[in-house]
C-alpha cells in the first residue's frame, strides 16, 4: 500500500517539478519570480482543453500544440510586459507578473467561461499492475515526460551553445552582454521555455483535477516551494524539491489523521520552514558569498 | 509654501472631506484608512528593513479576530481592544522574525507566504468554530466610545481618520529617526550596519514586531467597519493586495503607500462596472503603472521635482 | 592597546593569515601594508569580528575581543572604514553620517514612536554634530547630497567622517585615499596626522599607495601570503629585500624596476 502511495507522490510531484524548473529558469536568468506561471499554465491548460476536447484532437497531436502556445505566451508575455519595465526593481517586477496573471485569467474566463472543465488523459486504456502497485498510462506519460523532458534541459544547457549562453546570463548578465551574448533574445527563450514548462505540467495535471481559472494556483505555490526547497538558484534542486513535495503530500494522505489532512498545505510549508532553518540556502542551493 | 502650510492645508481638506463626497465613497474612504496602515505596516518592513513579506494578510486576520473576540468575549471597550489587539499581533510578528533572522530574500518570502496560508488554514477547523466562526466566521461588534456608538458613515471615517492619522504620525517618527536609519543600513550594507554597533537581531525584531502591530490595528479597524470577520478574507490574494499597495506606492516611501493604498482601495470600485473587464483592466494597471513609473507614484512625482524647477518653488525643502 | 597574537584564518582550502602577530601601541598611526590578497582586510574582518578566526587571539585594552560579538565592537571604541566602501548608498551624507552616531542613540523606541521631546532632542543634537563635523571640513554643501552620486573619492572621505562621528579610540583605515588624486591624498594625509595627533586616536592603516604610508605611518607591518614577513620604521622597511621580493618578485632591488622600466619605454619610444 505504501508504495502505492510513493508512485502516486512521484507522479504528482513530477509536475510540480516541471513547474519549479520553469520558474526556476526563469528567475535564474531574469530575476524575476514568475508568479503569474499559474495563470499563463492555465491559459494552456485551456487550449489544450479545446483542442482535446471541443476538437477532438489525440493527445500527441495536441501536447505540442499546447507546448508551443505556452512558449509563445512566454515570449510574449517577456517582450510585451516584461522588458518596457525593466528598469523598475525587482520587486515591482513581481507585481507586473502578477498583473499579467490577472489579465490572462480575465481573457480566460470571457474566452472558456467559469464553469470547470474536465480534460481526457494522456493515454485511455488498461492501467499497468506491478505487484502492488498501480500505474496509470496516464502517470506513466507524466513520468516519461518528465524525464525527458529534465534530461532534454540538462542537455540543452550543458551541450548547446545557447544552453551555455543562458547559463552566462543566469550568471552574471553584464558580462554576458559585454561578451555579445544577446540577453535580451536568452531572456525571451527562458520566459518561453519556462511558461512551455509549465504549460506541460498545466495539461498532464489537469485531467486528475478540474480545470477551473484557480485549480494551478495551488500548483504554482507548490512548484514555488518545490524550487524554493531545492534552492532556487538550482535546477536539478527544483526537480528534487517537486519530487519530495509531491511525495511528502501522498504521505500525509495516507495518514489516517483527518487534521492532518486538513492541513496538508501548512504541513508542506513546515516542512520547507524546517529544511530551511537547517540549511537556509535550500537543498542543493548554492550559498552567496560575498566579499567584505 | 513651506511644508507646514502644506500640512495644514491637507489636515483641513481632510477634515472637510465628507461634506463634499456620498455615504457610500466616505464608507469607502474609511476602508481606504485602513489599508493605509495596512500598507505602511507592510512599507515599514519591506521597505525600510528590506524583509520581503508575502503572508501579511495573517497579521490582519489576527488583528481583526482579536479585536472582535476581546470586545465579544471579555467585554472590553473598543478604546482598548483596539491597542491590545495591536499588542498581540504584534507578539505574533515575533513568530516570522526567527525565521527571518536566518533566510534571506526569497526563501523569507516563501516562509512568510506559509504563515499566511498556514493562518488562514488555522483559524477556521472545527476546534475552535465555537469561537471563531468557522468559515462562516463572525459578527464584529460596532465600534463605541462610552456609550456613543459609531454607525454612520461619518462618524466611522472620522474615527479611521485619527486612528490612521494617529498612527501616521508615530510611523513617521520611527522612520526619521535612527531606528529608521538602522533599517534601512542593516537592509543595504548588513556588515558595515553592524561594524557602527547596529545589532541585527535587535532591529530586525523591532521591525516585524512594528509592521505586525500596524498591521494588526488595520485589520481591526477593517473588521469593525465591516462588523463581519471571516478567513476567506485573508487568503493570498489579500496578502498580495497589499504588496502591490506598498510597491505601486513606491517602495520605501510612506506617502507612496499612502497614495498605493488609496489607489488600490478605489480602483475596484471605479472597475466595478464592468465585471470582467474589470479583473483584466486592474490587472493592466498593475502592468502600466510599474512601466511607466517603475519607483511607484511617488518616485514617480519626486523625480518631477528634480526635473521641473517650477515645481520646486512651489515645494521648497525644509521649510 | 591592540595586542594580535598567532591570529589564523582559514577559508576552506585556503589559509589567508598564518600566525599573524603584532601590537600597536596607544597613540601610533601604524601601516598594514602587502601585495594583493596578503590578508589585510582580513585582519580587519576579524578584529571587527564579521569573521570567525581559526586561530589566535586579539586583546584591546585587557579585553578578549573573540568574545564578543560584531556589533558590539564600536562600543569599545574600534570603529572601521571598508575597502569596498560601507557608505550606505540610498541615504543622504547626513543621514549616513549619523548612522555613524547610533552608538549615541540611546532614547527608548517608545519615546521615538511617540515623537516625545527627549528624542525629538537627541536627533536634533546629533544632526547638528554631524552637520558640525560638515562644516568643519567645509562640505557642508553636501548634506543632503545621496551618497551614490558623489565621486569616490568624496564618499572615501565621508566614510572616514562617518568613522570619527562614532567616537572611535582605534581608527582601522582601509585603503583611505583609493581613488584620490595627489592634491587629495595630501589632505588627507593632513587630516590624518591631525586627528591622530590633535583628538589622540591611535590608527592602524591598510593601504597601497607607499609614498603615503611611508610618510604618515610611525611603524609598518608588512603582510605577505598571509604571514608577517617584516615590522618596523619605514625606512627599515623600505631596505628590507624580503619586502622587496615579496611586492618586486626575486632578485630586485627598489631603484632598479624605475630605472629598467623607463629604459625598457625609451627604447620602444625610439624603436616606434
Amino acid at each position: 500500500m505504501l508504495e502505492q502511495y510513493i508512485v502516486l507522490g512521484l507522479a504528482q510531484g513530477s509536475l510540480y517539478a516541471l513547474m519549479a524548473l520553469g520558474m526556476v529558469l526563469i528567475f535564474k536568468t531574469t530575476d524575476v519570480v514568475n508568479f503569474g506561471q499559474a495563470d499563463m499554465t492555465m491559459c494552456s491548460a485551456y487550449v489544450g482543453f479545446t483542442l482535446l476536447v471541443e476538437l477532438g484532437w489525440p493527445f500527441w497531436a495536441a501536447l505540442p500544440v499546447v507546448i508551443a502556445f505556452g512558449f509563445l505566451l512566454g515570449v510574449a508575455v517577456e517582450r510585451l510586459a516584461l522588458r518596457p519595465a525593466k528598469d523598475a526593481p525587482v520587486v515591482s517586477l513581481l507585481i507586473v507578473t502578477l498583473g499579467v496573471a490577472l489579465m490572462l485569467n480575465a481573457i480566460a474566463s470571457w474566452i472558456w467561461g467559469f464553469d470547470p472543465k474536465s480534460l481526457p488523459y494522456a493515454i485511455s486504456g488498461p492501467p499497468l499492475v506491478l505487484g502492488n502497485i498501480i500505474i496509470t498510462r496516464h502517470d506513466l506519460v507524466i513520468f516519461v515526460t518528465t524525464i525527458a523532458l529534465s534530461l532534454g534541459f540538462f542537455a540543452l544547457l550543458k551541450f548547446t551553445k545557447i544552453g551555455t549562453a543562458m547559463r552566462a546570463v543566469a550568471q552574471n548578465r553584464l558580462g554576458a552582454q559585454l561578451l555579445g551574448i544577446p540577453v535580451y533574445r536568452i531572456q525571451m527563450l527562458s520566459w518561453g521555455l519556462g511558461v512551455a514548462l509549465g504549460a506541460v505540467a498545466g495539461v498532464l495535471i489537469a485531467p486528475l483535477v478540474f480545470l477551473d481559472l484557480v485549480v494551478m494556483i495551488f500548483v504554482m505555490l507548490k512548484g514555488f516551494a518545490a524550487a524554493v526547497l531545492g534552492g532556487f538558484t538550482s535546477l536539478p534542486g527544483a526537480i528534487v524539491g517537486g519530487l519530495l513535495i509531491g511525495l511528502f503530500e501522498s504521505l500525509l494522505i495516507a495518514v489516517p489523521f483527518e487534521l492532518v489532512n486538513r492541513l496538508k498545505e501548512t504541513l508542506v510549508f513546515l516542512l520547507i520552514i524546517v529544511l530551511l532553518a537547517v540549511r537556509p540556502q535550500g537543498l542543493l542551493g548554492k550559498v552567496a558569498h560575498r566579499r567584505i | 509654501m513651506p511644508r507646514r502650510a502644506w500640512l495644514a492645508l491637507l489636515a483641513v481638506v481632510l477634515v472637510v472631506l465628507p461634506f463634499a463626497l456620498k455615504g457610500y465613497t466616505i464608507y469607502i474612504l474609511s476602508i481606504a484608512g485602513a489599508n493605509v496602515l495596512a500598507a505602511v505596516g507592510l512599507n515599514l518592513l519591506m521597505g525600510y528593513a528590506g524583509q520581503v513579506s508575502i503572508g501579511h494578510a495573517a497579521f490582519l486576520a489576527i488583528g481583526g479576530y482579536t479585536s472582535a473576540l476581546l470586545m465579544t468575549k471579555l467585554g472590553l471597550e473598543f478604546w482598548l481592544a483596539l491597542p491590545l489587539a495591536g499588542v498581540l499581533t504584534s507578539l505574533t510578528g515575533l513568530i516570522l522574525f526567527i525565521p527571518a533572522l536566518r533566510l534571506s530574500a526569497i526563501y523569507l518570502a516563501i516562509a512568510t507566504l506559509g504563515f499566511g496560508a498556514a493562518v488562514q488554514q488555522l483559524i477556521p477547523l472545527p476546534y475552535w468554530s465555537a469561537v471563531f466562526g468557522g468559515h462562516q466566521g463572525i459578527k464584529v461588534p460596532r465600534l463605541q466610545i462610552a456609550g456613543f456608538v459609531f454607525d454612520t458613515d461619518w462618524e466611522l471615517y472620522y474615527l479611521t481618520l485619527v486612528v490612521v492619522l494617529a498612527l501616521l504620525i508615530v510611523s513617521w517618527n520611527v522612520a526619521r529617526s535612527y531606528i529608521g536609519r538602522a533599517f534601512i543600513a542593516l537592509r543595504d550594507k548588513p556588515a558595515a550596519a553592524e561594524a557602527l554597533g547596529i545589532n541585527p537581531t535587535k532591529y530586525k525584531a523591532y521591525a516585524f514586531v512594528l509592521s505586525a502591530f500596524l498591521t494588526g490595528i488595520a485589520g481591526a479597524l477593517h473588521a469593525h467597519l465591516v462588523v463581519h470577520i471571516s478567513p476567506g478574507e485573508f487568503g493570498l490574494g489579500k496578502s498580495i493586495e497589499i504588496f502591490a499597495m506598498v510597491i505601486l506606492g513606491g517602495i520605501g516611501s510612506l506617502p507612496g503607500s499612502i497614495f498605493g493604498a488609496l489607489l488600490l482601495t478605489f480602483l475596484p470600485h471605479w472597475l466595478a462596472q464592468a465585471k470582467l473587464l474589470y479583473t483584466f483592466l486592474y490587472g493592466a494597471a498593475l502592468v502600466l503603472v510599474i512601466i511607466f513609473m517603475p519607483y511607484g507614484v511617488w518616485g514617480f512625482f519626486v523625480r518631477l521635482y528634480y526635473r521641473f524647477p517650477a515645481v520646486q518653488k512651489l515645494f521648497p525643502k525644509g521649510a | 592597546m591592540l595586542t594580535v597574537r598567532d591570529l589564523s584564518m582559514r577559508f576552506g582550502g585556503l589559509q589567508a593569515l598564518d600566525r599573524v602577530s603584532f601590537t600597536v601601541s596607544e597613540g601610533e598611526i601604524v601601516g598594514l601594508i602587502g601585495p594583493n590578497g596578503a590578508g589585510k582586510t582580513t585582519v580587519f574582518n576579524l578584529i571587527s569580528r564579521l569573521y570567525e578566526p581559526t586561530g589566535g587571539q586579539i586583546v584591546f585594552c585587557g579585553e578578549d575581543l573573540l568574545r564578543l560579538r560584531s556589533y558590539q565592537i564600536v562600543e569599545r571604541g574600534i570603529v572601521r572604514t571598508f575597502q569596498l566602501l560601507g557608505l550606505f548608498p540610498y541615504m543622504t551624507v547626513l543621514e549616513n553620517l549619523m548612522v555613524g552616531e547610533h552608538r549615541d542613540f540611546w532614547a527608548h523606541p517608545l519615546a521615538v514612536a511617540l515623537g516625545m521631546p527627549s528624542a525629538r532632542r537627541q536627533e536634533h543634537d546629533r544632526r547638528a554634530q554631524a552637520l558640525w563635523l560638515l562644516r568643519f571640513l567645509k562640505r557642508e554643501a553636501l548634506a543632503d547630497a545621496f551618497v551614490f552620486a558623489l565621486p569616490y573619492g568624496t564618499q572615501k572621505l565621508i566614510e572616514l567622517m562617518r568613522a570619527l562621528l562614532a567616537r572611535p579610540r582605534l581608527l582601522l583605515l582601509d585603503e583611505p585615499v583609493a581613488g584620490m588624486n595627489a592634491a587629495e591624498k595630501a589632505a588627507m594625509r593632513e587630516f590624518i596626522k591631525r586627528i591622530n595627533r590633535d583628538w589622540g586616536i591611535t590608527i592602524l592603516l591598510v593601504e597601497h599607495d607607499m609614498n603615503f604610508v611611508m610618510g604618515l605611518c610611525d611603524r609598518i607591518i608588512v603582510l605577505s601570503y598571509g604571514r608577517v614577513i617584516a615590522e618596523g620604521r619605514a625606512e627599515e622597511i623600505q631596505q628590507n629585500p624580503e619586502v622587496i621580493a615579496a611586492y618586486l618578485g626575486e632578485g630586485m632591488s627598489v631603484a632598479r624596476p624605475v630605472k629598467c622600466a623607463t629604459a625598457r619605454l625609451s627604447r620602444c619610444a625610439r624603436s616606434r
